[in-house]
């Protein structure tokens, strides 16, 4: 049977001499002169040998060598590298792929060398043991071609550290070169991606328009695309393009840009400004509907005070004071989630706080969910408040039930853990340091990525209309911040999810303050309490409240007043109660001026709102107290005494 | 030029060999237009890649002689040496233009015995 014959060179006159003389000594012969052609023609033709060059232009003869030892059909392929400098340099040709390699010289020579290695195309072995180099005696200092290489080789290096993707294609849109940086972001092998259809690696949705843009290429020279992005490997890409003219035919290059990481943190700043205006939304309303709630909330207590159980009207306080309670729990969510929410930073102890708190999580998670709980008995402590991390572990508590609607277990385990340098948690952007770590896992349903990449925004949520507010885990992505943590998920479909929290561990030994806020009995004394409210309604009723209590009370609506009636008041004033922001002197520049007239003076400021540039990102100092609006009769007598004690 | 004794050397028929010269003319042709316009404007990477092809093709045919002048210009271009390249490449021209006309010389005495054309 005939041998058939593949030549590959972009020199016609190589091409025409090889394709004579093998020709004439019987052989099937197909020439090819690049290598993009000669990929088009082994569709439909298996030669049993293949000469090629190794210098072409497009894909070039080491390329192609690679490309067909990665296509199976043609496993018995006979590759015969036909070049002077491959020959010249003695190029390991089998570190391409190839069989053999014979040194291009005068074509007398040449020619016996070539018939001999179709010849011994016969005799390849599975192997494929490469011989000598054939025709060294024919060849002639390659100076140009060496300074080719060279050059070639410098260009090679610089396109290969280039991190922007480039691809060249020729006018039929087939690709014949891409850099490093594009194989990456094309996500194929290179042996794949050369020969390939450019247009035909988008999306399909995007295949259209990439196609006219191509077909447009006088209008479509250099930057384009930026406005409108091309989908490509799950990634969001740029593209721009450079028409050439190479040998005769117009080639584009193209360059890719994965602008997906740019796209992301404009998405993260424009998440953040959203936050920012929620915040400043929900604080401007937390101001005057805490003061609302204020007023609501403990004239209903005060009322119950003045209602013995099984009267009438006692019912119906107590709806009006759950309804209160209902809202004020709203504004403090939205608070909380925006970074607002003024914490009280006590040292804790997360192991106690999840012992404390599994009989409630028993009660949410319900019989058929199985709670498993791991803590570690040495675990530091934390420096949080108490109520936010409380607040924590139940929405993921809430968050893991729902994703278990057949049952499951739900663990939470607790440990120390020390991150250096060399943490693979850094890249999360989590410090260095010492943290106490705490995750909170399920069996449930998992998530997708596109899901994962959203849990932590507001609003969003995967429950029925109704069911959820979307805010659980912003809240929670919030606290952990706040606190100066940081949270990860890892979750795949049906795979189960798991929450991990890292909160930067502090030496210090548990406060006192912690057990005090337990009490709850409501707390009285004798000293002189000065209350500075603009709220008449807020500020009548905490100072009835403290009257109650047999405390000293004076009053005044604005800051200035307060200053006055200071003047004329020639006892002591052991505590101030004001508000945080109110027209003309405000409370934290009314409490450092009435301190230089009383040293010893206590501070408590009232609010529903704070101010980031008030309180400094929001983390009160323990020596100063803070009331969050709206108040109850318990929190703000227990909040006098306990600053007054202090 | 002995055609029929360069063709021998290269295990082809004086016809195949003719064939070939007259391929090589006119590649060369397209190699010394691209040479002139590139040493006018200075485009060394386009001399190599001329050169490079030009050359690769003299060396398969045996022209030692345009081999030695190629290499020449392209030493010129190295070094920064453009003194002597436009003549060289004249020089190239004179001699692939020898070479042509032996060829025609070589076709029309075919033609006259009627060796060529119709009966292949």
């Amino acid at each position: 049977m005939k041998k058939k014959i593949l030549v590959v060179d972009n020199h016609p006159v190589f091409l025409k001499m090889m394709t004579t003389m093998l020709d004439k000594e019987g052989y099937i012969v197909l020439s090819a002169v690049d290598g993009l052609s000669a990929l088009a023609v082994l569709q439909n033709f298996t030669p049993d040998v293949m000469f090629l060059d190794l210098i072409m232009p497009g894909i070039g003869g080491d390329k192609l060598c690679r490309m067909i030892r990665k296509n199976p059909k043609l496993n018995d392929l006979y590759i015969v590298i036909v070049s002077a400098v491959a020959a010249e340099e003695r190029l390991n040709y089998s570190d391409y792929g190839a069989d053999a390699c014979i040194a291009k010289g005068p074509f007398g020579t040449m020619s016996k060398h070539i018939l001999a290695a179709v010849e011994q195309s016969g005799q390849k072995t599975s192997t494929g043991q490469p011989g000598g180099i054939l025709g060294l005696e024919g060849i002639y200092p390659h100076q140009i071609t060496q300074e080719l290489l060279s050059i070639k080789g410098h260009f090679d290096a610089i396109l290969r550290s280039m991190t922007e993707g480039i691809v060249e294609i020729n006018p039929e849109g087939k690709i014949i070169f891409a850099n490093p940086a594009a194989i990456a972001l094309i996500g194929l092998p290179e042996e794949n991606l050369l020969a390939s259809n450019f247009q035909e690696l988008f999306q399909e949705e995007d295949q259209k328009r990439a196609e006219e843009l191509l077909a447009n290429q006088d209008t479509w020279s250099r930057v384009k695309s930026e406005e409108s992005l091309f989908k490509m490997n799950a990634k969001d890409l740029s593209l721009s393009s450079i028409p050439i003219v190479s040998q005769g035919d117009q080639d584009l290059i193209l360059l890719l840009n994965d602008v997906s990481e740019r796209k992301r943190l404009e998405a993260q700043l424009l998440q953040a400004q959203k936050m920012e205006a929620i915040g400043t939304l929900a604080g401007g309303i937390a101001h005057d509907f805490n003061n609302l709630l204020t007023i609501i909330h403990t004239h209903c207590q005060l009322a119950l005070l003045d209602y013995k159980e099984g009267a009438v009207l006692r019912g119906k306080f107590e709806a009006i004071l759950n309804a209160a309670e209902r809202a004020a729990s709203l504004t403090r969510q939205l608070l909380v989630f925006s970074s607002r929410q003024v914490m009280e930073m006590q040292v804790i102890d997360v192991n106690h706080l999840v012992q404390d708190l599994e009989k409630m999580l028993r009660r949410v998670l319900g019989e058929d969910i199985e709670l498993i709980t791991a803590l570690d008995k040495d675990l530091g402590k934390i420096k949080a408040d108490p109520g936010q991390i409380e607040q924590v572990v139940l929405n993921l508590a809430i968050n893991a039930r729902d994703a278990m609607p057949k049952g499951g277990k739900l663990i939470i385990e607790t440990a120390n853990a020390v991150l250096d340098e060399n943490s693979p948690h850094l890249q999360l952007g989590i410090a260095p340091g010492r943290y106490v770590f705490f995750s909170v896992s399920d069996t449930g349903v998992g998530m997708t990525p596109e899901i994962r990449e959203k849990i932590f925004e507001p609003f969003f949520t995967t429950k029925e209309k109704g069911k959820g507010t979307g805010l659980g885990l912003s809240i929670v992505y919030g606290i952990v911040k706040q606190c100066g943590g940081n949270i990860t998920v890892y979750s795949e479909p049906s795979e189960g999810t798991i929450f991990k929290i890292f909160l930067p561990q502090v030496d210090f030994a548990l406060g006192e303050e912690g057990k005090k806020a337990q009490k709850k009995e409501l707390a009285g004394g004798s000293e002189t309490i000065l209350v500075v409210e603009d709220e008449g309604e807020v500020r009548k009723l905490a100072v009835e409240i403290l009257r109650r209590q047999r405390y000293k009370v004076l009053e005044a609506a604005q800051g200035e007043a307060a200053l006055l009636l200071c003047e004329g008041y020639k006892e002591p004033i052991h505590l101030l109660l004001t508000d945080v922001v109110m027209p003309g002197l405000n409370g934290p520049d009314l409490a450092r001026r009435m301190k230089y007239l009383y040293p010893g003076l206590k501070v408590i400021f009232m609010s529903g709102y704070s101010d980031r540039g008030i309180f400094q990102r929001g983390i009160l100092d323990p020596e100063t107290g803070l009331l969050q609006k709206p108040f109850s009769l318990e929190s703000l007598t227990g909040k006098v005494r306990e600053v007054l004690d202090h | 030029m002995n055609f029929k004794v360069q063709a021998e050397k290269m295990g082809l028929d004086e016809d195949e060999y003719v064939e070939i010269v007259d391929l090589f003319i006119k590649t060369t042709a397209d190699n010394l237009l691209q040479l002139r316009s590139a040493v006018k404007t200075g485009d060394c990477s386009t001399i190599r890649e001329e050169t490079h092809s030009l050359k690769g093709a003299a060396l398969n045919l045996g022209f030692w002689e345009l081999i030695e002048i190629v290499e020449r210009i392209a030493k010129g271009v190295r070094e920064n040496s453009w003194q002597g390249v436009s003549a060289d490449i004249e020089v190239i021209q004179g001699k692939i233009d020898r070479i042509a006309g032996l060829l025609v010389q070589r076709l029309t005495e075919d033609e006259s015995k009627g060796t060529r054309g119709g009966d292949r």
